[in-house]
């Protein structure tokens, strides 16, 4: 039975009341001394413990009532969906598990995407789900295989709990209209939201279970702001959580005092302490090895004695919070003596281990003809060059390197301190002699990109934006702008990225993980692998390839805008156009042919040759980092045949006999060499070693620098002090990765002083220019990198001599189809060129629609010549498009 | 060493049977195993009625006659996925009409039939009974199957008596005899009538198998009575895959037949090959193991090794183990590694390429691994194990799986698809590969084989990575026509009577790690001229060129033509795709192994690899 309607009088601060509507009606929560509170839900409820706003508020109201608050919210939970991989519900976080006294329930925005036709489901649903609540079962699922979902973590033959938890049901807040980002219009998203806030209202009061109301005040705080309250409309900023506390607290303690001010930060930071410890033990990257499918052998040697400390340290911190919110001194330093022991974990390696140093290691490269490699930084020069995962060459010809001498992972009480460096060659001798560290105190940052005067960077469970504000090229604000990407296992964790022609960032995992995204256009999610794309001008996250990968390490664009997609456990290379298509989860693609020839596994990341610098017969080669086994850079010639292209083996450019040289990563840098990122470790596998495996190393960390000798190398070209006309011009040069870094660099111009300038360059091009088309390509990326659609442009180019142009064209045509005219009809040119590349880019186009018109057209492109990549995308496309047009059917 | 000699070893293998904990037994997989879950088919299941969707639009384009008739073909699959009753009609009137479609229009039709049949349980409108006028043995063979095939789909009563004809006619094709077994197993008492007749019966051991298997469909205890007093008939080396795989593919099929064999007796060596032939398909189903074991005197009860005995067996590995006769021990033909590893290209893609598995491998994952291979699984190794509605076992790696149809990879390398529909239970298996294979071993075999393992891929060894162009994978003729045997075959006589590469008369045969097929592998002992066949992709044209580390005693085709003046290396123009290179092996002349070399001579751009895989 539920508690209902306790008194009010007794304790002065109680949760209810004045924000929910009709108050009388609404059962009421009394908090008593003890009690447990565990939140649940989506990222409204998840990102509250990296500011713990609310939960100072509940420590301060209520000193002596030694509350334990548990925030299990996890970005994109429904009441209906909650992913998760392999037996996550054996790390000891049920909601049994964890048995509360009172739930806090942070539900609805997600559902509320469903709309109007999906209301009445979600109130029958939200009375199960309560039901399911007051007996503690919060069931998750994993999904098998990628079609079938099982569910798991509910314990039918456990009883019922003899004193049922106390539920406080919160809606969702508003969402709010921010400047400078394309976002949806936050009164549509609002229209919605309200009805699922007030369908929350119903039930819970037809329950018996207090719900409050987060909906109006969040409203009400928005209007009454004159700085932005979310970051991305939906998803609220620290600010925004600092209100949004206050307003419950006044709520629920009128007439209180305020907290003053030094308590409550130091409070929050106690606070704040205790859920960092919570969220390492709760979010634990390696989950697959802590309990998921391979905990045996290894795992279970470690492990258990780990999470024990962890969760004693969590309990240390919990008695902290309770001193310093009743006032009482606490020493600066946590004292986690006596909180557990680790187990000695001895190494299974067998052989001996030979470190050599980055000299030495370069002498076993064997290089192609006529190259030479010399090493640009190693932890000789850097100490800080540890564990190097993946590079990028920013506008002013700078190496950013993200480090991860955490690795393997977060070792209970000691802060992990992985960073980002800025290599840099201030004499132009091909060796680095400058570091900066950009950042500090990441934990696995396992994929980085840049931004003007910043960087995207992995910090799994999320994305993280650094940024230098003040130009001393050190990170001072951080933020967390994408949650829910699995870190079941952090070698499969989100990485290898890119951004695309059109300004869109790319990343990819691996199977095992269980994602779910909460963007302003509803859940996005992702089970076992794929390659995710972000638009950061719109906060959208969309899956780009769902794929039953082993683990995609590796994602590189051609000069036409042509992706391919490197699978780095098997070692299996796919071309990206033909099962980039749309599908809905959780459905993945169909198997693809691979377009390159394997020789070797595992890779880790790919790139193709386009530098003057290279020889000319390896211009537009596939370049393939591998190793194990054969560990160097693998060389493909690339053929384009029919759709799509087919590679074959030539002679690989690197190899090298150092069993720990391992080449993850690589990038041709401002000069045409290309700069290869060494790992530099004896062990790489998770499965055949503890993952405390003494023998992991984390103190080196390579990058070399190969060139050919007997062409000039490139003369580096000024991108971050150009003006942006000049910038424009850069376009046109030969370099895939200068065009690259220009575009970027552009990107972070204002977009009217941008757009201007691009519609005078275009208009002062010359037609009959060899690269006219590719210019005209370049311009109409640089307006999608700004959101400018520019609908002329793309008919300009969609009609270009050049059938490459016209197929990465028709790319544009597929993301810009909300704000066009008649995309249709544009794909149904398209379906009819007489290129094929055009028409799989246009069969690929239409399945990110959704009705039968699009799916006839996509059937009209049967008229013409297919292929296996034609076949199998326009299979991909229509499978994807009935069963939209089925579903709508089914809903009418 | 004649290879069921091999078996006398068997019983030094006393240490495997220790008691013990350490062997990984997979708490994982065991708890995954008893978790069976029913197949939640109402979860996504589309199926789109016609007049929605792509149908129309596909109907149209099919019948609209703008469609070039290269493209009819695929169309018809697409229709075949989604057409209602009456649509697929028209491919059966099509079909059966004098007028209608033939060859690969017909064959993708039929395929469209199948398919429907099978993932969606739908017959097409009209005379079902019509479709025997493509029984006919006129009918390509592959129609005739299909049609048959078809026909047991599809239980018209009038199609039993034309499959009775077919399935006693002497003249039947092994494969279309055992089509028409099947398809008759669909048609009541009188199609068990048949199969039983022959199953007891048959003019040869294959009938009777066939008969034996399809019976397994409808009376397991019958089948398993016949199967077992085949095998106990057996003469030796008669391979009894065909026989067992009735029963392996089937739920409860290991246990009826392991009940049927304690009423007959198994030679010794019949018992083995039947071990063997389970193994080769990853199966170690205990009750039948047990039951074979005890024929064979092999004792088949396995105790995971303590970590101290795995500490021993990897001392000894380093101390003892050998890699040139571990290498010998990986290249054995019973122990089947090859058809599933590949090393340097060449080899089975079924488990993961071993070209670089020693120096990332400690040796107690190595030897863990192969004694119980369940115990760690690399992502996309991992089967699954389905149970049908027609009690159907099957095991593999999933390669493709959609709304309607589960594709599984087994461990004989071949596609299955299962109709979503036909799943009755699912779960997660281990490892495709089989647990017993060291029993097949002696204990320095087993130590020798870890050893070999170890130093595959281990840089500035003979077992590094390499990524010269060596032929490694070659098909050997089994058994040459007679006009090649005695003298050299003109070209035309070459050309005419060279049988085709996918016939099963070319057998594959793996040159070792270091790019050498040994003499001995290749002529099995015997003194006569033997052929062997090399296939090359050649990517981009131009010039390729061949060296041979010793030209003697060798003839040399390629592409049919004869290089009458052989030298060590020779180049040769080639257009794009694949390139047959035929050599004849004369032992009388040449002692050395036989090593290829692809090269680019001066000046060429072609881009060219020899053809690896199976």
């Amino acid at each position: 039975m539920l508690l209902r309607s306790l008194a009010l009088a007794a304790v002065g601060c109680l949760i209810a009341g004045r924000l929910a509507v009709a108050a009388d009606a609404t059962p009421k929560l009394e908090l008593q001394p003890n009690d447990k509170i565990v939140i649940l839900g989506n990222t409204l409820a998840e990102r509250e413990t990296y500011f713990g706003h609310l939960e100072s508020h509940l420590h301060a109201r209520f000193p002596q009532h030694k509350l334990v608050v548990r925030n299990l919210g996890w970005s994109a939970d429904t009441i209906n969906l909650r992913l998760r991989s392999l037996n996550f519900h054996d790390h000891g976080h049920t909601l049994a598990d964890e048995d509360p006294d009172v739930i806090f329930a942070f539900f609805g925005l997600n559902e509320s995407f469903e709309g109007k036709k999906g209301l009445e489901q979600f109130k029958s649903d939200l009375k199960g789900f309560l039901d399911d609540l007051s007996r503690l079962k919060y069931p998750t699922r994993t999904v098998d295989g990628g079609l079938d979902g099982k569910r798991a973590g509910a314990r039918p033959d456990e009883p019922a709990p003899e004193n049922p938890p106390r539920i406080v049901l919160f809606s969702p807040i508003a969402a709010e209209d921010l400047d400078g980002l394309h976002l949806p219009q936050a009164a549509d998203l609002n229209a919605n939201i309200a009805l699922y806030a007030e369908a929350m209202k119903q039930l819970a009061a037809e329950a018996g279970v207090a719900f409050i109301d987060l909906f109006a005040p969040s409203q009400a705080m928005f209007a009454a702001s004159d700085e932005p309250l979310t970051i991305n409309g939906i998803h609220l900023n620290d600010a925004g959580y600092a209100r949004l506390a206050e307003a419950l607290d006044q709520a629920m303690c009128e007439g209180c005092d305020a907290i003053p001010a030094q308590k409550y930060e130091s409070l929050r930071a106690a606070v704040n302490e205790k859920n960092k410890q919570f969220w390492y033990d709760y979010r634990a990257v390696n989950g697959y090895y802590i309990y998921g499918g391979r905990e045996e052998p290894f795992g279970v040697v470690n492990f258990p004695a780990e999470f024990e400390k962890l969760r004693n340290m969590t309990k240390r911190r919990d008695e902290r919070v309770w001193k310093v919110a009743a006032g009482e001194p606490v020493p600066e330093t946590i004292d986690d003596s006596g909180t557990g022991e680790f187990v000695d974990v001895k190494t299974n390696v067998d052989r001996p281990i030979d470190l050599l140093s980055p000299q030495k290691s370069l002498e076993t490269f064997t290089l192609a003809k006529d190259f030479a490699a010399n090493v640009f930084a190693s932890e000789e020069t850097f100490p800080d060059l540890r564990n190097p995962c993946q590079v990028a060459f920013d506008a002013k010809g700078r190496l950013w390197v993200c480090t991860m001498q955490s690795y393997p992972m977060y070792l209970p009480g000691t802060p992990p301190n992985d960073k980002v460096l800025i290599l840099e060659d201030t004499d132009g001798d091909g060796v680095a002699d400058k570091q900066t560290i950009f950042a500090e105190g990441l934990h696995l940052p396992t994929g980085i990109e840049l931004v003007p005067h910043g960087a995207y960077v992995a910090q799994q469970p999320n994305l993280m934006l650094l940024k230098d504000t003040d130009g001393d090229d050190k990170a001072d604000a951080r933020e967390l702008v994408l949650h829910g990407f699995d870190s079941a296992d952090s070698h499969h964790a989100i990485s290898a990225f890119t951004w695309g022609p059109g300004g869109d960032l790319y990343f990819q995992e691996g199977t095992f993980h269980h994602s779910q995204i909460e963007t302003p256009y509803g859940p996005t999610r992702l089970a076992n692998a794929g390659v995710f794309r972000y638009e950061p001008l719109r906060s959208k996250l969309e899956v780009f390839v769902s794929y039953p990968f082993a683990n995609p390490w590796g994602h590189t664009f051609d000069k036409w805008g042509q992706n391919f997609v490197a699978d780095a456990s098997g070692g299996a290379n796919y071309y990206g156009t033909a099962f980039s298509g749309s599908v809905d989860f959780p459905k993945k693609h169909a198997t693809l042919k691979q377009f390159l020839e394997k020789q070797w596994r595992p890779t880790s990341g790919c790139e193709i040759v386009s530098s003057r610098n290279f020889p000319d017969e390896m211009q537009g080669d596939y370049l393939l980092n591998n190793v194990i086994g054969f560990q160097g850079v693998l060389q493909y010639r690339m053929k384009e045949v029919d759709s799509g292209f087919e590679a074959t083996p030539v002679d690989p450019l690197l190899k090298s006999t150092d069993t720990n040289f391992r080449p993850v990563d690589f990038e041709f840098g401002p000069d045409g060499a290309l700069y290869i990122c060494d790992w530099y470790n004896p062990l790489v596998g998770h499965m055949q070693h503890n993952v405390r495996d003494p023998n992991r190393d984390n103190k080196h960390g390579r990058v070399y620098r190969v060139h050919y000798t007997k062409k000039p190398l490139v003369e580096p070209v000024e991108i971050a002090g150009a003006t942006t006309p000049e910038l424009l011009d850069l376009l046109k040069t030969y370099e895939d990765r200068v065009r690259y870094r220009v575009r970027t660099e552009l990107h972070g111009r204002p977009t009217d002083e941008v757009v201007k300038a691009v519609d005078q360059w275009v208009a002062a091009l010359d037609s009959k220019d060899a690269e006219y088309c590719h210019h005209l390509l370049e311009a109409l990326w640089v307006k999608q990198h700004h959101e400018a659609v520019d609908e002329k442009l793309l008919d300009k180019v969609l009609t270009c001599a050049e059938p490459k142009a016209r197929a990465a064209a028709t790319r544009v045509v597929g993301y810009w189809r909300d704000r066009l005219g008649d995309p249709l009809a544009k794909l149904q040119t398209a379906v009819n060129d007489e290129h094929p590349r055009v028409r799989l880019e246009a069969v690929r186009a239409l399945s990110f629609f959704d009705n039968q018109q699009a799916l006839d057209v996509a059937v009209e492109s049967l008229v013409h010549p297919q292929d296996d990549y034609l076949e199998y995308t326009l299979n991909e496309t229509i499978a994807t498009l009935e069963g939209r047009v089925a579903k709508q059917k089914a809903s009418n | 060493m004649e290879p069921y000699e091999r078996f006398s070893c068997v019983p030094c293998f006393s240490w495997f049977l220790l008691p013990t904990s350490f062997m990984p037994v997979s708490p994982v997989v065991m708890r995954t195993r008893r978790r069976l879950f029913p197949l939640l088919i109402v979860l996504s299941l589309v199926t789109p009625a016609f007049g929605q969707g792509a149908g129309d639009a596909l109907m149209r384009l099919l019948k609209g006659g703008k469609l070039p008739p290269e493209r009819l073909p695929a169309v018809i699959e697409m229709v075949s996925k989604r057409g209602d009753a009456t649509e697929l009609g028209y491919f059966f009137e099509q079909l059966t009409n004098e007028n209608g479609w033939t060859g690969d229009v017909a064959a993708a039709a039929l395929d469209g039939l199948v398919e429907a049949a099978e993932n969606r349980k739908l017959k097409p409108e009209g005379d079902l009974s019509k479709i025997a006028t493509l029984f006919d043995a006129k009918q390509p063979a592959a129609v005739r199957n299909q049609a048959i095939h078809l026909a047991g789909l599809w239980r018209a009563p009038e199609l039993a008596e034309p499959l009775q004809v077919i399935a006693k006619a002497e003249k039947t094709a092994p494969e279309t005899r055992s089509a028409t077994l099947v398809a008759l197993a669909n048609f009541g008492e009188d199609g068990r009538k048949t199969i039983e007749s022959l199953a007891a019966s048959g003019d040869s051991s294959e009938v009777r198998a066939a008969a034996i298997s399809a019976l397994a469909g409808l009376d397991l205890a019958a089948a398993a009575k016949y199967a077992a007093q085949a095998l106990a008939a057996a003469k030796p080396k008669e391979d009894p895959s065909a026989l067992l795989g009735a029963f392996l593919t089937r739920q409860g099929g290991p246990d009826s037949l392991a009940a049927a064999l304690a009423d007959v007796t198994l030679s010794p060596e019949s018992a083995k090959a039947a071990l063997r032939s389970m193994y080769a398909v990853g199966r170690s189903d205990g009750s039948l193991s047990a039951a074979l074991g005890k024929a064979a005197g092999i004792a088949m009860e396995d105790k995971p090794l303590t970590p101290e005995e795995v500490s021993k067996l990897v001392a000894a590995v380093q101390s003892e183990g050998d890699v040139e006769r571990g290498e010998l021990v990986f290249r054995r033909r019973d122990l089947s590694c090859l058809n599933c590893h590949a090393v340097s290209g060449a080899g089975g893609n079924i488990g993961p390429d071993l070209s670089a598995i020693g120096p990332s491998n400690p040796l107690d994952y190595l030897v863990a691994s192969i004694l119980d291979p369940d115990a760690a699984v690399k992502e996309h190794f991992a089967t699954q194990i389905v149970i049908t509605s027609d009690g159907l076992v099957v095991t593999g790696i999933v390669a493709d799986e959609n709304d309607a149809r589960l594709i599984l990879r087994t461990a004989e390398g071949t596609d299955r698809s299962i109709p979503k529909a036909d799943i009755e239970e699912r779960e997660k298996g281990g490892s495709l590969m089989p647990k017993g294979l060291v029993k097949f071993m002696t204990r320095q075999e087993f130590v020798d084989l870890v050893r070999f393992l170890a130093e595959l891929g281990k840089p500035g060894t003979p077992y590094a990575v390499r990524s010269q162009p060596i032929v490694q994978r070659w098909r050997l003729l089994v058994d040459p026509p007679a006009s090649f045997e005695d003298s050299l075959p003109d070209e035309a006589t070459f050309r005419d009577e060279l049988p085709p590469i996918a016939a099963s008369d070319w057998q594959p045969l793996y040159s070792r790690v270091d790019g050498n097929l040994p003499l001995s592998d290749i002529t099995a002992g015997e003194d006569r001229p033997r052929y062997l066949l090399a296939e090359i992709d050649v990517r981009s044209s131009g010039a390729v060129g061949l060296k041979f580390d010793d030209a003697g005693g060798l003839d040399v085709w390629v592409n049919g033509d004869h290089i009458d003046t052989l030298s060590r290396q020779l180049a040769t123009e080639f257009p794009e795709g694949r390139q047959t290179i035929v050599v004849r092996v004369d032992p009388e002349m040449r002692t050395a192994p036989l090593k290829v070399e692809l090269f680019r001579p001066e000046g060429s751009s072609a881009v060219a690899v020899p053809a690896g895989g199976i």
